[in-house]
């Protein structure tokens, strides 16, 4: 410890990236382990008892509850039952949902994949059409498309998920019966074909967000001196346009990365909607299950996912704007 | 007996050996020593030495000698009657042996009969020899009655018969004792004939054929149809001994015969027409051995190969051409058409009384059992409809076009966790097993037990229950249904750690066990009248493969291990929150229903899932919410059909709890309920307002519909009066009113509604009533006499239809209301051992007194499930047991 503490200075002197890279896996198993805790602690303050879901509206007999909780180790102390965990998880097991009688691995494991490009299909459109969107807006404030693109964001951020996702299903699955009405499909294309109008659906609120941002960013870049230098000096439109775009970069990509993170959320409701097996689901039914090993693996998981995400827009920063990494270099 | 010639059973062990005992069998076969000796490879004087050493062993004659012949006396038959299985042991100890030593040889002997030779040995061979080779094998050809005596000899390892599902054949029916039958797969047999007869969808009743020469003999199955259709033999019939010479000779244009499908694949000439039979008749094949064979490597690998391999089928007119009909079917609803389509059936529907619709069909069901079945189901439609307060009337769609369905899709409100009721048990998770599942019995639509797993059952006495088990049951992956896997699969479902949604069904036996080869005692710890149907799908009765559960350690239900059980229909894929998906399988006992595959996708929201319904995705839905069902009835596709579905809805109070330990404030509660008004408006009409506990449905072994409500308003009710509520909450120790809260579960929103009303209500007398919507989960939580709530709504789905289910929950032992009263115990127990319906009900009626002047539960209504059914197709049996049973047999296409 006291030789890491030593070599500290003279690593983030040398490699800022491997610095940053290191205190930030440092800082995030600190998080994790302090939010395991606490949602270990939370979820057993929950109303619901597990036994009883268990049971069922049926009697039970004494015998029959204390052998549940036997099983289960319900009666062991608290500290015991997180320590149990712990031992599991940094052993590699997640553990046994009690809920689906499958390793936790493998239940969610089988939804990753689904919500992983569920996610990844709605960021990249709202970003493919947010984005252009928002620029044009900025250059053309006050123009048609500046209006529209302020209407549709203010739909696209006041609408609730599941309606959007309603009125989607009316319009394209049953009027025009262009897509399927529920379901994740059979695979490969298909399940791309199934998860369209979700994406859409989780897209419009996210795109609205990028939109904005975009076009604020912009707006105020390129109202800044040095962009009225560039024109005065007789640089072209098109190119003084790309400068301010990658000076309001900084923001766009930062307000990206935290919309991205409130996907996972926004995802339990257009798995509702549109029947998918996604996490967000697996996520709210063991809530209030009290499957605790599987929340536990969520909660760490969708943790991870935010670190990483987090992480990767700093690197981005790194790459988008020399002075910060200029400045990293200096330090 | 002389102490000298006493032989000790140890002595007597050591004297048998092997060989003795071939030469034993060898000897009752042949019928003289001569030619055993012969059979034998041997010389006629060293068997004759053989057998005397052998004798002087065990100090008793086994052979009686004759001039001509030999004869083994009693104890030299019984020593021969154990010899083949003694043989087969050692053989699957020598062939372990050899392997282990890696010697690897064996040898398989099969006797097939010679109609199978062709499709099914032959390819088997084949396989066999490639993935054991060197295997040494011999092929004999044998009818089923010799095979099986060949088996039981020893003289082969492997026997293959056809037996049909419902025609007694002498040879297997016989006990199959000691031996161990596989099922291979089912056929249909056709009619082949030139003759231009009408058919209807490619189907024909044999007997429309009967004025033709009928052709019989080995290689056709004409002597089984005959049977059938109650021919016999005429003159002008001919006689062959071949397949081939059968069809050689309609193709001339003489007359028809009946074969079996995949005997028929490649040896058609195209002048032929091949024809179903309607009713179908099926016939299946059998692989038996020896239940010691099947430890010898060579026959277990060969019995998994014929299990693997299934023979082409002929591409037949018969399910090929109903199956393009139900797709056609299919796009014209999907369609501009359906409007008008809809609107013609629904006339036909509702101008149809079900009893005659019933009758209908009766005509063309063959079995006895199912024609007593229908019987019954015509009386309970009538039920149900005197039941209906609105005047929906069982919408079970027109009559039985008998075309096959391909699939349907079946949508649920929400998924399930686990597809072992064990785990989860939920009235969906009942509704879903009971697809793949059988338990020892099953119960039909008046709530009455019929044979299910078990084809008979006896009461020796009180408490001791005896089952025979049907011998062609067989699991899904083929492998027979014993004695062992029924004790095995009751046992677990005792077992409150492995299966806690069920285990308290079966809380009262205490002794499971196995008691013959196909028979199983089930003794219990007192007498209870209702354990019966516990042995249902709609109890704890859920019967599985042994091997399959110790395969997956267990865990049963999840993806990956899914469920073995004996039904129609085999579960082939589960996707948590996403869907299950069935396949029809041709080893199930019954007649084989028309829907080939069933795909069950779980809709959470129920906008999407009208919305998908509207779209013709669904062909059923389960349990569509009351407050949506309007919607879903002005559907063009979807028909809904509400039953009662055995649940209760009622207050209960917790009487340890301040304020309601004083029972004039749970009075006040009472005379604030309003449960008409909560039927009318709140459910449109769909429940029923509610007497008592129990509900009328779970009278009906005794009592017809009206006379069970007769029954049932006899007890003391509390009437909707807010005056007498002000009067009664005077008189208690809170005059002033209070504020206390109700939990009402979020799957369940008129529950919640209903709360309302009476917080309405309850507000003008004084006393404040919060209603909190909460998850299921912590709804269930609320439901026990140590939580915090003083008053509660306690929502009781019945799957077992018995009279004391619900009300020995709600006052017997460990109730929730903490509620102790002597002598509602007393008389629950009494109603326990009760064996006469009538007086138990009586006993139950005056237990529903006593809580009723005590004010511990106050029914509110008796609930009924809607259920939408696309109108192209129909259900028969409609009623409140039926999606308790394996209820998709039930499903038809209408001929709309």
């Amino acid at each position: 410890m006291t030789t890491a503490l030593a070599s500290k200075p003279q690593l983030a002197r040398q490699h800022p990236l491997a610095w940053m890279l290191m205190t930030r896996i440092v800082g995030t198993l600190v998080v994790l382990l302090i939010l395991s805790m606490a949602v270990f602690s939370f979820l057993h303050l929950a109303p619901g008892d597990i036994v009883k879901t268990l049971l069922g509206n049926r009697p039970a007999s004494p015998e029959a509850v204390d052998a549940i909780r036997e099983r289960y180790h319900l009666d062991d102390p608290l500290p015991a039952q997180y320590l149990h965990w712990l031992g599991g998880v940094l052993t590699g097991d997640l553990g046994e949902s009690i809920r689906l009688q499958t390793p936790v691995a493998a239940a969610v494991g089988g939804r990753l994949g689904l919500t992983l490009s569920l996610c990844g299909l709605a960021f990249a459109m709202a970003l493919v059409v947010a984005v252009p969107l928002g620029v044009r807006s900025a250059v053309h404030a006050g123009g048609v498309v500046d209006r529209l693109a302020t209407g549709f964001s203010i739909v696209g951020l006041s609408a609730p998920t599941f309606a959007v996702g309603l009125v989607l299903l009316y319009l394209f699955s049953y009027y025009l019966p262009v897509f399927p009405v529920f379901g994740a499909g059979s695979g490969g294309l298909d399940t791309l074909w199934h998860l369209v109008l979700p994406a859409i659906t989780l897209a419009l609120g996210l795109g609205a967000i990028i939109l904005k941002l975009t076009r604020t960013a912009l707006i105020r870049e390129l109202a800044s001196d040095y962009v009225s230098a560039a024109r005065a000096r007789g640089i072209g439109e098109r190119r003084v346009r790309r400068t301010a775009l990658r000076n309001a970069a900084i923001p766009i990509v930062t307000g990206a990365s935290l919309v991205l993170t409130f996907l996972v959320g926004g995802t339990v409701l257009a798995e509702t909607t549109f029947a998918l097996p996604g996490l967000g689901t697996l996520l709210q039914d063991s809530v209030l299950f009290k499957d605790i090993a599987v929340v536990q693996a969520l909660v760490l998981l969708v943790a991870i996912a935010i670190a990483v995400i987090a992480l990767l827009a700093d690197v981005g920063y790194l790459m988008l704007d020399p002075r910060v990494r200029r400045k990293g270099r200096t330090q | 007996m002389d102490s000298n010639d006493a032989v000790t059973g140890d002595e007597l062990t050591r004297a048998l050996d092997v060989h003795s005992l071939r030469i034993l069998v060898a000897i009752h076969r042949e019928g003289s020593i001569s030619a055993a000796a012969r059979a034998l490879g041997f010389t006629q004087p060293t068997i004759t030495q053989h057998v005397q050493r052998f004798e002087t062993r065990l100090g008793t004659p086994l052979v009686a000698r004759t001039a001509r012949s030999a004869r083994l006396t009693p104890a030299g038959a019984l020593l021969a009657q154990h010899a083949p299985r003694i043989d087969a042991s050692l053989t699957a100890a020598a062939t372990e042996l050899a392997r282990l030593l890696g010697r690897e040889a064996g040898a398989v002997r099969i006797a097939a009969h010679p109609d199978l030779m062709t499709n099914v040995v032959a390819p088997t061979l084949g396989r066999l020899i490639a993935e054991m080779p060197g295997l040494q094998l011999t092929v004999a050809e044998a009818a089923a009655d010799e095979a099986l005596d060949m088996v039981r000899d020893g003289r082969t390892d492997i026997a293959l018969i056809t037996t049909f599902a419902d025609h007694a054949d002498p040879a297997t029916r016989r006990t199959m004792h000691g031996l161990r039958s596989t099922f291979l797969f089912g056929e249909e047999i056709l009619a082949i004939t030139t003759s231009q007869v009408d058919t209807t969808n490619g189907r024909i009743d044999a007997s429309e054929l009967a004025s033709l020469p009928w052709i019989f003999g080995d290689g056709t199955a004409t002597s089984i149809a005959a049977e059938r259709a109650a021919r016999s033999y005429a003159a002008g019939d001919l006689t062959v001994s071949r397949t081939d010479s059968a069809l050689a000779l309609v193709a001339q244009g003489i007359g028809a015969t009946f074969i079996a499908e995949r005997a028929l694949s490649g040896v058609l000439a195209p002048e032929l027409r091949v024809l179903g039979l309607a009713p179908s008749l099926r016939r299946r094949t059998m692989a038996v051995t020896l239940r010691e064979a099947e430890d010898i490597p060579a026959v277990a690998a060969a019995v998994r190969l014929l299990a693997l391999h299934h023979p082409s089928a002929v591409d037949i007119e018969a399910t090929r051409g109903s199956r393009r009909r139900a797709a056609g079917q299919r796009a014209r609803f999907s369609h501009g058409l359906n409007r008008r389509q809809a609107d013609l059936g629904h006339l036909t529907t509702s101008s149809r009384h079900p009893a005659v619709l019933n009758v209908e069909e009766s005509s063309a069901m063959p079995s006895m059992k199912r024609v007593v079945h229908i019987g019954a189901v015509a009386a309970t439609s009538a039920v149900l409809l005197s039941g209906c307060t609105a005047d929906a009337g069982p919408s079970t769609g027109g009559a039985d076009s008998g075309e096959a369905i391909d699939n349907i899709t079946v949508a649920l409100p929400g998924s399930l966790s686990n597809l072992y009721v064990g785990q989860e048990s939920g009235i969906l998770n009942f509704y879903i097993a009971s697809i793949t599942q059988e338990g020892l019995v099953s119960v039909d639509a008046q709530g009455r037990i019929q044979p299910g797993l078990a084809e008979s059952w006896e009461q020796p006495d009180d408490v001791t229950y005896v089952y025979q088990l049907r011998e062609d049951a067989y699991f899904q992956d083929g492998s027979p249904v014993t004695a062992d896997d029924v004790v095995f699969s009751l046992q677990q479902a005792r077992d409150e750690t492995v299966s806690p949604g069920i285990a308290y069904i079966l809380a009262g036996v205490k002794d499971v066990q196995k008691t013959g080869d196909r028979e199983v005692t089930i003794t219990l710890t007192a007498p209870n009248a209702a354990f019966a149907a516990t042995m249902s799908t709609g109890g704890g009765a859920f019967i599985t493969s042994k091997a399959f559960w110790e395969e997956h350690d267990g865990r049963v239900g999840t993806p990956d291990s899914l469920l073995l059980g004996t039904g129609p229909y085999q579960v082939t894929k589960f996707i948590p929150d996403s869907s299950v998906t069935f396949e029809r399988v041709d080893s199930w006992w019954g007649e084989e229903p028309a829907v080939e595959s069933i795909t069950v996708e779980f809709v959470p929201d129920e906008s999407t899932r009208l919305l998908a319904a509207q779209a013709g995705d669904v062909d059923v839905a389960f349990n569509v919410p009351l407050a949506q069902s309007q919607q879903w009835e002005s559907l063009d596709v979807m028909s809904v059909d509400y039953t009662n579905d055995l649940s209760y809805v009622g207050l209960f109070f917790n009487t340890s709890l301040e304020p309601f330990d004083d029972p004039k404030v749970r009075e006040a509660f009472a005379h604030a309920v309003d449960r008409d008004a909560v039927v009318e408006r709140l459910l449109r009409g769909h429940g029923e307002a509610a007497t008592t506990i129990m509900t009328p449905e779970s009278l009906g072994q005794v009592y017809d519909a009206d006379a069970a409500r007769e029954k049932l308003t006899q007890i003391p009710q509390w009437e909707f009066d807010l005056d007498a509520a002000k009067a009664a909450l005077a008189d208690s120790s809170h005059p002033d009113g209070f504020e206390t809260e109700i939990l009402t579960p979020s799957t369940g929103p008129q529950l919640g509604t209903a709360a309302q009303a009476l917080a309405e209500n309850l507000r003008e007398i004084g006393i404040t009533l919060k209603v909190r919507e909460v998850p299921i989960e912590e709804w269930l939580a609320s439901l026990d006499a140590s939580s915090s709530y003083g008053v509660g709504l306690m929502w009781y789905f019945s799957t077992l239809g018995d009279p004391g289910e619900i009300s020995g929950y709600l006052l017997g032992a460990g109730n929730p209301s903490a509620y102790d009263n002597p002598r509602i115990l007393e008389l629950l127990s009494q109603a326990g051992s009760e064996s006469d319906p009538a007086a138990r009900i009586e006993l139950l009626l005056k237990v529903e007194t006593l809580q009723a002047e005590d004010v511990v539960n106050v029914p509110l209504w008796w609930g009924q499930s809607a259920t939408a059914i696309s109108k192209d197709l129909g259900i028969r049996d409609q009623s409140s047991f039926a999606f308790i049973s394996s209820w998709p047999t039930q499903i038809y296409r209408t001929n709309q």
